[in-house]
């Protein structure tokens, strides 16, 4: 038993009490003292009373008289048999437990107090076809109705029969209120209907969507039998992806592969589809899904004519895709804005000046772009992007790791029109070669005029240095000039030497017979042999030479001053020695799956060539070759990421890598890790609470953000929302740092859906979202929801299946039963100042 | 007048009945005290007796019966529960629902709130009752009291209630009502469709009045993260009136006040404002405003918590810290101690939020939230209680799975290389990411007492290559702040609100418990008023700022109700019951008058 004081202040008038016994000293009455007291006391209690009434005092006190509603889930999802076997435990526990008071509440879409445990049996005998809606369940609605109908200062006792699967309302928050007003909800599980259906139960879909790309959905299919399916989702009437799967009693996950062609909102159906299906109303089930908007790459293609290849896969992959030529790269940061992920593709150095890579580098490291560079010759070395800022932001650096095993042969005019200054530089140039060269390098020299001559057969050069001097200062003019016997000389010498880089360098200054150069040159290419020319002074057949370099793979030269030519040779042997790429075939060896997961490199062909990398020390290494040297490697840096594959990306070292399987998926894999990491500008939410009756609250939040990641503030946001048939537009009004919010409310069955009306975003694409209400949900018979159920009587201190002495101990035994004192108070106050009165007309005690 | 206790005519009867009795009983000849006197004496005072008395005796005697009937009839009356005239609505069960949005503290000409009028109004109809079923709801609470034919109950019910929001409540059930009296001002909109799809008469009773108000809409912080950058609070005014008037807004940032500045606002205008509120500082930020016109109270207050302010207070217990502690070293946000195992005891002393055993496993389950990073397979967790429980470690382990969970937020598990990993399983551990194989790599262990973290792999060159990683801070930083601060939404209204798992207790602002309940995997709480709450549990403590402020709350100058509704206003005048009004006086009444009794003023 409590008190609770309504207005406690009132009681601060106790104080004047004690003002009733100072006023009997200066009394003038002449009552004897022991009337005095006693008139003294009756007139304190009346004080006393009145005071104490002022405050409101609301007495509580326990009760042990029981009040039970029974709930009983009638829902078109449960059972005939189990809401049967409901009303017999109804009966059963009433016979047993003997309430004081009982209520029966059947619920499906709304609550209706039943009289008798045979109406609810009339409710599912009626199969639909009585007043009840057993199209859905609200539990929420249930729970509120049945505190409702518990007789108020009874001890409470809730008794649910359901199968906790709920398709509208809060439970959560009734549940709470159940909780705070000690009211224990006691569940008994239901058992769901047996028609031996088969339906969807969910679609589960990745949390980012991308147009393009494979999408593996995967569908819950719900059974109560074992039997074969086609599961198929759709968009309108539009197949995106069919599964034959066996599926059992229970639930069934079916992995179906999908694509989404365009990005925006889209509406996905699940569909299950067999033979002899009792009920057709489940075998759908909608959902609303956001694919994202198309990745934007840029494109920079150093050879612009093989542009196509990795375009066009990546335009199928889903990417948007704009190719540019070597001096495509944006200049201004606003240039960059546009894009998710650079590809630099065989670019020079000359070609990118470090203004526009210091633009790259704060793309990715401040605002998350991805970069991904492919290799070719042009970007090794000194010459290249060694020590570069472009070096930095990747995670490799463009050097080689080993010194390769290399076989150089000069093939030298030393003809009569040679004879003077050519001579001399010729030789000046010969000995500057060698001296770039290291020791384990070989070499080889081949002087020719109408004849040839070995002036050194090939050897290694360390031991042989003086040698060599020696052979290069003998060099003499004579004769006239012939150059194919000197270049078939060199192949035929170059095929026994052993070395992983063989390759001829060709001067000339004269003309010579013509003859299948050609075929020569060819076949010294198919053995992986390069060739390179100068033609010294304007004498020189250039056209041959340079169909030479051409053929032979290699680089030619023009001198038309003498002394260029050391500078020349200085630059070929370097370039021999230390080559900026490999051209061989080269098998990739997956080192780390990472995100290629998925992609069969099994079957990958070879790759012809790669550009010499070394990986850097905390850089990921992908894909590698045999050599194990890196050919894709990635690494985050700042808030974007990086990539450098260090073969190329086209018809050349990737000839056979174009034509394989894999080559769209390999690189739309690596391209979409590097997208994935831009944070984006705005992001939108559209939170739509559990309907509740004919109604729901749905709450839109729009998120914008800077490059940065900092939030944009002060904006004014317009969301469009359409709802039903209604569309409206609203602005979003600003709640938070960067956050803004619209909410209405709209009728609970209606879909929903709020596109963000924004001029930054892409002209092709709205950020939207669509929520679809499930009207199928009370038609897919699942197994109760125990976890539910379990939740609701324990938080509410309620038990499962308790049998009449667990209903009676489950809860409190007592309930507070509030009664108002003031009314008692008055009358005590009443009765106390006629006493009063009497005591001061009879004398009780004489003098 | 009507009478809430019994019919007219039995209440007359009573008051009449109480009057003549007390004026018997006031005529009633007092018998003199018998005394042995003269007989000359005894003659006098029958003389005396039999005279006629004066006019100033008349007077007395009239005025002290007055006192003494009125006295009690005015008890007798209270008893009556006496009202204005109401007149007796149709039978059956009513509901009297009361809208509790926060609008309806905003306060009247009268000097009243819409909410005294709505209680007023409910008196009014429960009198009217006639003996009736009526239960009272809020949009708030739902059922509040009956459905019950005592009035006396009823009204105990409203002196009870408060407005403590509801606005996004479900109107509350009940079953054959005939009546729905929905007392609200209209400025929270309210469908009563699904009312009426019940069957009941659903009748509006607007307790609107037009008031001027000025209001904080919009509050909430936002941590920087950069050391180098200022917090910030986003902030937002309005001016609800038809008049300009001058605001005076102080920011304060715990004790030091960051802002105080006068605004001027135009009739109708919404200031929207970003505060610095500087680089570090107190968690705790509030907002409050005064103005001239300000008819609502609630909403002239807000609050916000900035999460990462209070520094982690970590304890680093390692042989070898090595990558850890250069982690730690540039952390902001973070208070850091390294102790050797050896110097480890328990219990722990001093404020300690999170502590992290590196390599190392002490023999029994430490009661602070905890990380462990690659707990070793040497003795400790042998031959302690097994409570960490089985470990086994496998060679280059590929982590291929990963589940989502605020750990792993942001953790790019393609950039990491592990070299081994050595993870703990028991049922007290949920894996959280595992390798190809299986073997746990990141597990999480949840309970009311404590968090736990344990990466199964550690941080030297040995062991794998997240140290040299982006994932590294990350990784830890995630760890840390799941150990030691639990996630609490922003912009939390009263209501029934989900909290963290973790938090197991809740304190409001005056030090009251809220009860903190477990629904599913969720714990909820309802908040029946604004302010910052004390979040505690798991080892940890955070604070969940409350508002209100909200243009839909605090523009009280508006109302969705049509010109009809509001033209059919009920008699909703301030009509407290009477009943207390008549007992003060009585109170007065019997003090006074004994005190006039006593000095024969009054007989």
């Amino acid at each position: 038993m409590s008190v609770i004081w309504t207005s406690p202040a009132a009681l601060w008038l106790l104080l004047l009490v004690p003002l009733v016994w100072l006023a009997g000293r200066f009394s003038r009455t002449n009552f004897n003292p022991a009337q005095h007291t006693l008139q003294g006391a009756v007139r304190s209690v009346v004080l006393i009373a009145l005071a104490v009434a002022l405050a409101r005092p609301v007495l509580e006190v326990g009760s042990s008289r029981v009040s039970v509603v029974y709930l009983v889930d009638v829902s078109y999802s449960v059972s005939s048999r189990s809401v049967t076997e409901a009303a017999a435990r109804i009966t059963e526990i009433n016979a047993s437990l003997q309430p004081d008071h009982m209520s029966i509440v059947a619920f499906g879409r709304h609550a209706q107090v039943v009289d008798t445990v045979d109406a609810l049996t009339a409710i599912v005998a009626a199969d639909g076809n009585g007043e009840a809606d057993r199209s859905g369940t609200d539990l929420d609605q249930a729970l509120r109705a049945a505190r409702a109908e518990l007789a108020p200062g009874h001890v409470p006792r809730v008794v649910l029969f359901s199968d906790g699967r709920t398709t509208s309302g809060d439970v959560a928050t009734a549940v709470a209120q159940l909780a705070s007003a000690g009211i224990p909800v006691h569940v008994f599980p239901l058992a769901p209907r047996e028609l031996g259906d088969t339906w969807v139960q969910a679609l589960h879909l990745p949390v980012r969507l991308a147009p393009g790309g494979l999408i593996a959905a995967t569908v819950d299919v719900g059974s109560q039998r074992a039997v074969n399916v086609v599961v198929e989702i759709r968009v309108g009437t539009r197949v995106l992806g069919t599964q034959a799967a066996a599926v059992s009693p229970g639930t069934t996950p079916v992995v179906v592969d999908i694509s989404v062609d365009e990005p925006g909102a889209v509406t996905l159906e699940a569909r299950v589809t067999l033979a002899g299906d009792p009920l057709a109303t489940n075998n759908t089930l909608t959902r609303a899904a956001w694919v994202a908007p198309r990745p934007r790459v840029l494109y920079v293609e150093g050879t612009p004519a093989s542009a196509q290849y990795l375009r066009s896969a990546l335009e199928q992959s889903g990417f948007d895709v704009d190719t540019r030529p070597a001096a495509g790269p944006p200049s201004t940061p606003e240039g960059l804005v546009a894009f998710d992920v650079v590809v630099l593709s065989d670019l020079a150095r000359s070609v990118l000046p470090d203004t526009k890579v210091a633009l790259l580098a704060d793309w990715v490291e401040r605002t998350g772009g991805g970069l991904l560079v492919a290799g070719g010759e042009a970007v090794f070395g000194e010459d290249g992007y060694r020590d570069s800022p472009l070096e930095r932001l990747l995670p490799v650096t463009f050097e080689r790791k080993d010194e390769p095993e290399v076989a150089l042969v000069m093939v030298l005019d030393k003809s009569w029109s040679m004879a003077g200054t050519n001579i001399e530089m010729l030789r000046i140039s010969a000995q500057a070669a060698v001296d770039v060269m290291k020791d384990e390098h070989t070499l080889g020299i081949v002087t020719f005029n109408d004849g040839l001559e070995w002036t050194l057969t090939p050897r290694q050069v360390g031991p042989n240095r003086e040698e060599i001097r020696r052979a290069i200062a003998g060099i003499e003019p004579s004769g006239h000039t012939l150059i194919f016997p000197a270049v078939e000389q060199a192949y035929l010498a170059l095929q026994k030497v052993k070395a992983r880089a063989k390759h001829v360098l060709l001067l000339s200054d004269g003309r010579s017979y013509p003859d299948d150069y050609e075929t020569l040159i060819n076949k010294m290419t198919t053995e992986k042999m390069t060739v390179s020319s100068v033609a010294m002074g304007a004498a020189a057949d250039r056209e041959l030479l340079q169909n030479i370099a051409k053929w032979g793979k290699g680089r030619n030269y023009a001198a038309d001053d003498p002394k260029d030519v050391p500078q020349i040779f200085v630059k070929e042997a370097k370039d021999v020695t230390t080559p900026g790429f490999d051209e061989k075939l080269l098998k990739p060896v997956v080192k780390h799956v990472g995100f290629l997961e998925g992609i069969d490199f099994s079957r990958a062909p070879q790759l012809r060539g790669r550009t010499a990398t070394v990986l850097k020390e905390t850089a990921l290494e992908l894909v590698q070759t045999e050599e194990e040297d890196p050919l894709l490697a990635y690494w985050p840096i700042g808030a974007g990421r990086a990539a450098v594959f260090s073969s190329d990306v086209k018809d050349r070292w990737a000839a056979d890598w174009i034509r394989w399987r894999g080559y769209g998926p390999f690189f739309s894999a690596v391209v979409r890790e590097l997208a994935g990491q831009r944070a984006p500008a705005w992001s939108l939410d559209l939170a739509v609470a559990p309907a509740r009756g004919v109604s729901r609250n749905v709450t839109v939040t729009v998120e914008a953000r800077e490059a940065d990641g900092q939030p944009r503030n002060l904006l004014r946001p317009t969301v469009r929302v359409q709802a039903g048939g209604d569309a409206r537009d609203l602005v979003a009004r600003q709640v938070g740092p960067g956050r803004y919010e619209a909410r209405l409310t709209i009728d609970a069955g209606a879909e929903v859906s709020a596109e963000l009306l924004d001029a930054s975003l892409p002209a092709n694409v709205g950020l939207s979202r669509r929520f679809i209400p499930d009207a199928g949900a009370e038609y897919r018979f699942q197994v109760p929801d125990q976890a539910l159920l379990t939740s609701l009587a324990s938080s509410t201190r309620g038990t499962i299946a308790p049998d009449a002495e667990g209903l009676r101990r489950g809860g409190s035994d007592s309930r507070a039963a509030r009664r108002a004192m003031w009314p008692w108070l008055v009358l005590l106050a009443l009765f106390g100042w006629t006493g009063d009165l009497v005591l001061r007309r009879i004398r009780l005690f004489e003098r | 007048m009507s009478f809430g206790a019994m019919a007219g005519w039995q209440a007359w009867g009573l008051l009449a009945l109480t009057a003549a009795v007390l004026t018997g009983l006031f005529y009633m000849k007092i018998r003199a005290p018998r005394v042995h006197v003269p007989s000359l004496m005894l003659w006098q005072q029958v003389l005396d007796a039999t005279r006629e008395m004066t006019l100033w005796e008349r007077i007395r005697k009239t005025v002290s019966w007055i006192v003494i009937a009125a006295t009690g009839v005015m008890l007798m009356l209270a008893l009556t529960r006496p009202a204005p005239s109401v007149t007796a609505v149709s039978g059956g069960r009513r509901l009297i629902v009361i809208d509790s949005s926060w609008s309806m503290g905003a306060r009247m000409s009268d000097g009243g709130t819409r909410w005294d009028r709505a209680i007023a109004h409910a008196r009014t109809l429960i009198a009217a009752s006639a003996g009736d079923e009526v239960a009272l709801a809020t949009t708030a609470d739902g059922l509040v009291e009956g459905p019950t034919a005592d009035a006396v109950l009823l009204e105990a019910a409203l002196d009870r209630l408060a407005p403590s929001g509801g606005e996004g409540g479900d109107w509350p059930r009940l079953a054959d009502v005939a009546v729905v009296h929905f007392m609200t001002d209209g400025v929270i909109p309210r469908a009563t469709a699904d009312l009426e799809a019940s069957g009941a008469r659903v009748s509006v009773e607007p307790v609107f009045e037009a008031a001027a108000n000025v209001a904080i809409t919009a509050f909430e912080t936002h941590a920087a993260g950069d050391p180098e950058a200022q917090d910030e609070a986003y902030l937002e005014l309005a001016n609800y009136s038809g008049t300009a008037q001058p605001v005076q807004l102080v920011v304060t940032r715990g004790t030091t006040t960051v802002a105080d500045v006068s605004i001027d606002l135009a009739a109708g205008e919404a200031v929207r404002q970003i505060v610095p509120l500087g680089r570090t500082g107190d968690a705790r930020v509030r907002a409050r405003i005064t103005a001239r016109d300000n008819a609502l109270a609630i909403d002239d207050e807000a609050v916000a918590w900035i999460a990462g302010a209070d520094a982690l207070a970590v304890t680093v217990v390692s042989e070898a810290p090595g990558f850890l502690q250069l982690l730690f070293d540039r952390l902001p946000g973070l208070s850091v101690t390294f102790i050797p195992p050896a110097a480890y005891s328990q219990p722990r002393n001093g404020p300690e939020h999170v502590i992290v055993f590196d390599h190392w496993v002490p023999a029994d389950a430490p009661s602070t939230p905890s990380l462990f990073v690659a707990p070793p397979p040497g003795s400790a967790v042998d031959v302690s209680s097994n409570w960490i429980g089985s470990a086994r470690t496998e060679n280059s382990p590929t982590w291929a799975t990963s589940v989502v969970h605020p750990v792993l937020a942001g953790v790019d598990p393609s950039t990491v290389t592990l070299e081994r990993a050595r993870s703990v399983e028991s049922d007290a551990w949920t894996p959280i990411a595992r390798s190809a194989t299986g073997t746990p790599l990141v597990s999480v262990g949840e309970t009311e007492e404590f968090r736990r973290v344990v990466f199964g792999f550690g941080f030297t060159e040995a062991e794998s290559n997240v140290a040299l990683q982006p994932a590294f801070p990350v990784l830890v930083v995630n760890a840390l702040e799941w150990l030691g601060r639990p996630a609490l939404g922003s912009q939390v209204r009263p209501g029934v609100v989900s909290l963290d798992a973790v938090i197991s207790r809740l304190t409001s602002p005056q030090g009251e418990r809220v009860e903190v309940m477990t629904f599913g995997e969720t714990r909820l709480a309802r908040i029946t008023s604004p302010g910052l709450y004390l979040a505690e549990g798991g080892g940890m403590r955070s604070a969940l700022a409350v508002n209100v402020g909200d243009p839909q709350v605090s523009n009280v100058g508006r109302t969705s109700l049509t010109e009809a509704t509001l033209s059919t206003s009920a008699e909703a005048q301030a009509n407290a019951p009477w009943w207390p009004t008549l007992i003060a006086i009585a109170f007065v009444f019997v003090l006074v008058e004994w005190w006039t009794w006593h000095r024969r003023i009054t007989v």
